[in-house]
């Protein structure tokens, strides 16, 4: 169950205690609230382009995140039949790219037995749609599977 | 370990947060601590990919690459992927602030990771806005190589949830 963050009394903001300059809140991360109850369900969003042909490039794909709760991203899992490398878009801001240009998918994904971690949780807002732009390296026809590993927050009934 | 007295939006029980458990192949102790301290002194939390490199360099040969960064970024991780077994070498530089990395070529076995085990620093670098990101690569194969050097960033989340 979400409360009003303590750290930032539900502001979103704390003061920089160096320059006293406004941030955002490290403990709720600017959303206001924070969950103290394990209710986070454990869930995959799949991001799945239709099968590339031999070096196709720039095929597109994408995932919205359900409506019943905001995303808490926390690691990214791939597989695919052959190499390939993927240019990510968030829609929820502008679609910014979330890199400078297609990333081969080894620098950028791991597997369920070694996962890619995130540094720090990445907040994806419910509805929200996270774009991927797939290019096919194997010179083959390619089937790739991208998992976006993390928590819904807040979703799970509480135990009474 | 930074304390704080409540869980992000993100109530995991503490038998399973990352932390706890599947860090432990990765970073002794001391290390973990050290990193969690820095990273929780980072404000930023928008993951970003950035290229160092990206070409093919044939065989035996050396090439440079230049970025300039656009947005201050914290510099978390780095990682790399070569079409040859062989690899290759590689020193990065930031001129601007007059820092090399390193004082010779580095085997990328020995300086970067993948994306199934990223090199996570110790403690983020900071990155300016405007500096630029050198690299000097040396294709160790016989034969052309497409090399990738990426660089996993933190940048301030300007985003404002609406919902």
């Amino acid at each position: 169950m979400n409360q009003t963050c303590p750290a930032c009394q539900g502001r979103g903001a704390v003061a920089n205690a160096q320059t006293g300059s406004p941030q955002k809140c490290p403990l709720c991360l600017g959303t206001t609230q924070v969950s103290l109850d394990l209710t986070d369900q454990l869930f995959w969003y799949l991001i799945s382009p239709a099968q590339l042909t031999a070096n196709q490039q720039g095929v597109l794909a994408s995932v919205t995140t359900d409506n019943d709760a905001d995303f808490q991203w926390r690691w990214i899992i791939s597989s695919q039949t052959g190499l390939y490398s993927v240019e990510l878009f968030d829609s929820f801001a502008g679609n910014a790219p979330l890199m400078t240009g297609a990333i081969n998918g080894e620098n950028f994904a791991g597997t369920a037995q070694l996962p890619f971690r995130m540094p720090k949780p990445y907040p994806i807002y419910r509805t929200s749609t996270i774009k991927a732009k797939f290019n096919d390296r194997s010179g083959a026809p390619n089937t790739i599977q991208l998992c976006l590993v993390g928590y819904k927050i807040d979703k799970l009934p509480k135990a009474s | 370990m930074l304390q704080v007295f409540g869980v992000p939006v993100n109530p995991i029980p503490p038998a399973l947060y990352e932390d706890e458990w599947d860090d432990t192949q990765d970073w002794p102790n001391d290390w973990r601590l050290e990193r969690d301290d820095a990273m929780g002194r980072v404000m930023a939390t928008r993951p970003f990919w950035f290229l160092i490199y990206d070409g093919v360099i044939g065989a035996q040969q050396t090439d440079r690459g230049q970025i300039t960064v656009q947005e201050d970024t914290w510099l978390i991780a780095l990682m790399a992927s070569s079409q040859q077994a062989a690899g290759f070498a590689a020193q990065i530089f930031l001129p601007g602030e007059e820092t090399n990395f390193q004082d010779d070529d580095v085997p990328n076995p020995d300086m970067l990771g993948t994306g199934q085990r990223p090199f996570y620093l110790l403690t983020p670098q900071h990155i300016h806005v405007g500096d630029q990101l050198e690299s000097r690569i040396i294709n160790l194969a016989t034969s052309s190589n497409a090399i990738q050097l990426v660089g996993l960033g933190l940048r301030p989340d300007t985003r404002k949830k609406i919902t």
